[in-house]
């Protein structure tokens, strides 16, 4: 079995005025396939960086990211835009669905942004919802839902292209215990029932020892792997 | 991604933040209307104006006739042989110098023919009509008066454009009398008319159907002997005497005239006039002048046959140089120009008297008359000799004559000269601004202030359309601008959610200027269906203004006004349409792309960014 990520000598320096600051310093790891991984960190350690230079959001100033044996690092524009669509999902901590599209719409959109057709993902976006019992709300708009009914929608959302790998940032950090241990409940079984690692950035030890792996970030350095 | 579902994005968007969507949509939904209704009502004025309210004028105003200075009446110039009108004209070179205008499309030189006893009798029933001008026109300065080829062709009935001035019938009323003694005491030099002296002589104008003389073919009778006077005035201090000849005296006065004519020339040939057939194509109403216009390709034909009607007609006999310009007249040949009569005022006041005409049949006409300007010389110009048509006396630099003239093709050869020069400009609209520039050229011509109205409304109108035209321009521009650039700085984090989720690059540009041109499509459907159905409605407003306008100004300056169909009014301008279709898809689209590629580089990172 190979690894789904290979983190090599990652580094990421940015400029805030005159002063150099380097949030992510020669970070390097590797996460075999059915693997989860649990970043820890305080804040400003840079473990959202690692997220984001990990998912191909991001520029890297050097070191390189493989995802499933695929190096990220010289892909174009459109290139990691359609590996993430195909290989990566997301869940951000700020509850990010659109607005203006209903539950079971949200979910369809990674779908059509593949180019597949509408009645195909909205099949599939029902069956996702179901996953994470919200059927009855799949024609709700997300303001008409509660934060931990928005989340899972996020959560049926990232599954949306059977994803190899799932990024999550804090996805519990707005949300009550109850909606919390949900959330992360679906996401643990729904990644292992179809071979995903998820790979989450929390700041909850609790969290933190449901994962197979963990790495800890200070300063943007790994503390211990 | 499908660019349907791009689109259907936007769909759902605008269900869902319909608000946010009127600020683009209800702007451009306004203008759209505006610019219907503006665009279409200022058409339909102009069209109104052109077409109902100015009828001719503004066609008219297309035309300037420069005109040689007029230097005043000065009765010690009456016989003076060097005229000054006659050395004040116009010739080619004057065409050419004009012709450089910008602005100006043709230039022509107006050329009265050396003719005379030009008249018809079939073109009205029971009605002889004498013109007393006939100049050239070509072609393009005819179609200010006619749709037809102005063009003479041989074997073919030649186009004429008359002159309503000079569709006037006189006669002689003489009551039961056969002697008027008149009172001159009171009248001066220059004063009064011809009625108030004459008062045998009657004349009127002849009431005509433009459209049914339109296309009318008549013939034309050109020459033959002129109309002895039947009468004598007998003046003395205070007085003035008209006595009408009697039979006797007339038959006397005839058999003279064939004596003296038959001693150089066949009379029966000589006094009789050369026919044409003519199909008239055009009539021009205003009354500025009495010119009868024929096409400037027939002149030298008919002269030509003019002369050599003359000269066919001499007899054989010698006329010697003593006889010419006293005993006969006719035109005059100075090794330049074929000019009208030796004494130049004689002969500009006989054109000018025989544009009344006579009644059918009546050959007892004066037709040396005096006239305005001139009270009393009547009787010394019926003495100066008989006219000989087509006849040119041969005359060397000092005006002495040295011979009659037997080339026929004299007129053909000679260069001419003319009081008119017909300028032809683009558009009413350039007229005052050619007219300062022909100033500056050295012609004096003063537009009056009639057309100084019209110009204003038409140059008017066009400043409001061409400032609206721009102001669209801008206002689209800056709404498009404004309204997407908002949109977007407030969709910072959810273009980062699509990317994140993997939409690409192009695909975020194709969302963003399809949702602008989507908003700015339904304001322009809405905007299209209200302008149209306002535009009725305006009409109605617009006409009860415009007759307003018509009645209460336009009537005051202009004596002929027509009236105005409502309908014109309600007519939709589609070119306008059109050029504001293009206009707002053009520039909606250019902002569209320039505001949403800044979109299109909203960065994945956006979505993940915790605040």
């Amino acid at each position: 079995m190979g690894n789904i990520l290979e983190v090599k000598k990652l580094t990421k320096k940015y400029k805030d005025g005159d002063i150099e600051v380097t949030a992510l310093d020669n970070v390097s790891f590797s996460l075999p396939e059915g693997f989860d991984l649990a970043i820890l960190g305080p804040s400003g350690s840079g473990k959202t960086t690692l997220l984001q230079l990990a998912g191909g959001l991001d520029t890297m100033t050097s070191g390189d990211v493989i995802i499933s044996g695929q190096s990220i690092k010289n892909m174009s524009d459109t290139e990691i835009s359609d590996f993430r669509n195909q290989t990566m999902g997301f869940i951000f901590q700020m509850i990010n669905l659109h607005d203006f599209f209903t539950a079971k719409e949200n979910v369809m959109l990674p779908m059509l942004v593949a180019g597949v057709n509408r009645g195909e993902a909205e099949e599939k976006a029902l069956k996702l919802l179901e996953k994470v019992g919200l059927t009855k709300r799949a024609n709700h708009l997300p303001k008409q839902l509660s934060g931990g009914e928005q989340q899972r929608v996020a959560v049926a959302r990232a599954l949306a292209n059977d994803p190899k790998i799932i990024f999550a940032d804090e996805p519990t950090g707005k949300l009550d215990k109850a909606n919390s241990k949900l959330v992360i409940d679906i996401l643990e079984n729904l990644s292992h029932e179809n071979g995903m690692s998820v790979i989450m950035i929390t700041h909850d030890e609790n969290i933190a020892k449901r994962f197979s792996r963990v790495i800890k970030l200070e300063n943007g350095s790994v503390k211990n792997n | 991604m499908k660019l349907k579902d791009i689109l259907l994005i936007n769909i759902k968007k605008l269900k869902t933040k319909t608000k946010k969507a009127l600020f683009l949509i209800i702007p451009i939904f306004v203008l759209i209307t505006l610019s219907v209704i503006l665009s279409s009502q200022i058409t339909n004025i102009q069209k109104a104006a052109a077409n109902s309210v100015f009828g001719t004028i503004s066609q008219k105003f297309t035309l300037i006739e420069v005109q040689t200075e007029q230097t005043a009446f000065d009765p010690s110039k009456a016989f003076n042989t060097t005229s000054s009108v006659e050395d004040n004209r116009f010739s080619a070179l004057d065409e050419t110098t004009i012709k450089t205008i910008a602005g100006v499309k043709n230039v022509s030189l107006q050329t009265t023919l050396p003719v005379k006893n030009a008249k018809t009798t079939d073109l009205f029933t029971d009605k002889t009509v004498s013109f007393s001008s006939l100049s050239t026109l070509d072609t393009t300065a005819a179609s200010i008066y006619t749709t037809s080829d102005f063009t003479y062709t041989e074997g073919e009935a030649i186009p004429i454009i008359l002159n309503a001035s000079a569709l006037t019938t006189s006669t002689e009323d003489w009551g039961d009398k056969t002697e008027i003694t008149m009172d001159t005491s009171s009248i001066t030099r220059g004063q009064g008319g011809i009625a108030q002296r004459l008062s045998f002589l009657k004349t009127e104008a002849i009431t005509y159907d433009k459209d049914s003389l339109m296309g009318t073919t008549f013939t034309m009778q050109i020459g033959g002997l002129d109309t002895i006077q039947d009468y004598t005035i007998d003046r003395s201090s205070g007085t003035m005497v008209i006595r009408k000849l009697t039979d006797e005296e007339m038959a006397t006065k005839v058999e003279e005239r064939k004596t003296a004519i038959s001693t150089y020339w066949n009379y029966d040939q000589i006094s009789t006039p050369i026919t044409y057939t003519f199909v008239v194509v055009g009539i021009v109403d205003d009354n500025t002048s009495n010119t009868t216009y024929v096409p400037q390709n027939f002149a030298d034909t008919l002269v030509k046959d003019y002369i050599a009607h003359e000269v066919n007609s001499r007899n054989g006999t010698a006329i010697p140089t003593t006889v010419l310009n006293s005993t006969f007249t006719g035109v005059t040949y100075d090794g330049v120009e074929v000019k009208t009569s030796s004494s130049g005022m004689i002969g500009q006041m006989v054109r000018r008297f025989e544009s009344s005409s006579s009644t059918g049949g009546s050959t007892n006409i004066p037709h040396e008359r005096p006239t305005e300007g001139g009270l009393g010389f009547g009787g010394e110009f019926g003495s100066t000799g008989y006219y000989i048509p087509g006849l040119v006396i041969q005359v060397d630099s000092s005006n002495n004559v040295t011979g009659a003239v037997s080339d026929t093709n004299i007129y053909t050869t000679s260069t001419k000269y003319g009081d008119y020069l017909d300028v032809v400009i683009d558009n009413v609209v350039n007229r005052t601004a050619i007219i300062e520039a022909i100033n500056n050229a050295g012609y004096a011509y003063q537009d009056t202030d009639d057309v100084a109205v019209f110009d204003k409304l038409q140059s008017t109108l066009n400043t409001v359309s061409k400032v609206f035209m721009i102001s669209f321009i801008v206002l689209v521009s800056a709404l498009v601008a404004f309204t997407m650039s908002k949109f977007i700085s407030e969709s910072i984090r959810e273009i980062g959610i699509f990317r994140a989720i993997g939409m690409r690059k192009n695909s975020v540009l194709a969302m963003f200027i399809s949702q602008s041109l989507l908003y700015v499509l339904i304001g322009y459907v809405a905007g299209i269906g209200l302008g149209i159905a306002l535009n009725f409605v305006s009409g109605y407003f617009v006409s009860g203004w415009f007759n307003t306008f018509l009645t209460e100004t336009v009537a005051k300056t202009f004596n002929v006004v027509n009236t105005v169909d409502k309908n014109i009014f309600s007519g939709i301008n589609f070119t306008s349409i059109g050029i504001y279709t293009a206009l707002l898809i053009g520039i909606s689209s250019i902002i569209s792309i320039i505001t949403s590629l800044s979109a299109s580089k909203v960065s994945p990172v956006e979505a993940i960014k915790n605040e």
